[in-house]
């Protein structure tokens, strides 16, 4: 008795300890990690999926999804880029046509090559022929609605803020604007994104705000970013030769 | 003497095929089993920077894959659920006489098959 009360009592806490955690990103892909009070991915190279755009890049996506929001503020630094085009997006307007398979996205994706990041572009991506399956791979097409060059620094510190008005999105850095889209309707509620490809990027005070009320903060103090994970072990089989 | 030079040629040009034919570079067969209620659309065998091996098509519940040659012995898991959810594979125990675990990476012996199992999801 003693024991299956002790059982039970240590089962309450882990399960109390899982459920406490205090969970507002979800690692997709990449290895997304919290580094001196930042969000940071520091594995740079990419191994795709191939199903949805997000699957193809280094992404962590937003547990909530937000209807009503007037801009996405964050601090951010591009460094150590492994290779071209380095790239940093920050998507919205995450949505699933079904559980979480995020097809449907709008992003405003920063691009570079060796000296630094030199082009800012607006696209829109989803399912291509949406009478296939959700797990068909390479059915999404990928649209540039606007870009713009401009330069930043590798290893530098920027600020940036995405305002919508309306069917227009503007990207502002350092209080500067550098790129306008107009999106084909008002609608931007969804999730929140952020991905990057060939360079590592770290990121933090993140804000989405519907004007000057806050409606989703995260300064990485804590760590808030949910990883997957599937339990497997060695089973044990017979021996076998290969064909070498 | 040509029905013997010919002979002699035969065998040559066939210990020659045989020698090239099967090499495809891997070193170890590696099959995965899922032990849970859930599905998983695909697996990636991963190392260092590169996919090594990816296994395709559904994998439902009680089920296992073909065995596939990985060209490298020691990696780590990832795959992707029928929710479209990704999860890291956080390979547990001690392992077998074919293959060990150590940390997240499983080292499969070299010219053996191995099954690593699926037997439940959780956080990191």
């Amino acid at each position: 008795m003693k024991y299956l009360l002790s059982t039970l009592l240590f089962i309450l806490a882990i399960n109390a300890a899982l459920y406490s955690a205090d969970y507002k990103w979800q690692r997709f892909s990449g290895k997304w990690e919290i580094v001196n009070s930042a969000l940071s991915e520091n594995q740079s190279w990419i191994s795709p999926w191939h199903y949805y755009e997000l699957l193809n890049l280094n992404s962590l996506i937003s547990l909530n999804s937000f209807d009503e929001y007037s801009s996405i503020d964050f601090d951010f630094n591009v460094h150590d880029r492994h290779e071209s085009p380095a790239e940093f997006s920050i998507s919205f307007a995450v949505r699933s046509p079904y559980k979480k398979w995020f097809y449907h996205i709008y992003s405003i994706k920063l691009s570079g090559g060796f000296w630094g990041i030199n082009r800012a572009s607006f696209i829109h991506s989803d399912m291509k022929d949406k009478t296939l399956k959700y797990n068909t791979k390479n059915n999404i097409f990928i649209k540039e609605l606007a870009s713009e060059s401009f330069r930043l620094k590798y290893g530098k510190k920027y600020k940036a803020s995405i305002r919508f008005e309306k069917d227009t999105v503007l990207l502002y850095i350092d209080g500067e604007k550098v790129l306008t889209g107009k999106m084909p309707s008002e609608n931007h509620s969804g999730r929140i994104a952020i991905s990057t490809k060939n360079t590592k990027v770290t990121i933090d005070k993140i804000q989405v705000r519907n004007n000057n009320a806050i409606v989703f903060e995260d300064d990485f103090n804590t760590d808030t970013v949910y990883v997957k994970t599937m339990k497997a072990f060695v089973e044990k089989t017979p021996q076998k030769t290969t064909n070498n | 003497m040509k029905t013997k030079m010919l002979t002699l040629t035969l065998f040559i040009s066939a210990l020659f095929f045989a020698a090239c034919g099967d090499d495809d570079g891997s070193k170890a067969d590696l099959r995965w089993k899922n032990s849970t209620s859930s599905s998983v659309s695909e697996i990636k065998w991963k190392s260092g920077s590169s996919t090594n091996q990816t296994w395709g098509g559904t994998l439902s519940g009680s089920s296992e894959t073909s065995y596939k040659g990985i060209s490298v012995l020691t990696g780590n898991g990832e795959c992707l659920d029928n929710v479209g959810d990704t999860a890291t594979i956080n390979l547990t125990g001690t392992g077998s006489e074919n293959a060990t675990i150590l940390g997240t990476d499983a080292t499969i012996s070299e010219n053996t098959s191995a099954t690593l199992a699926f037997d439940g999801t959780t956080a990191k």
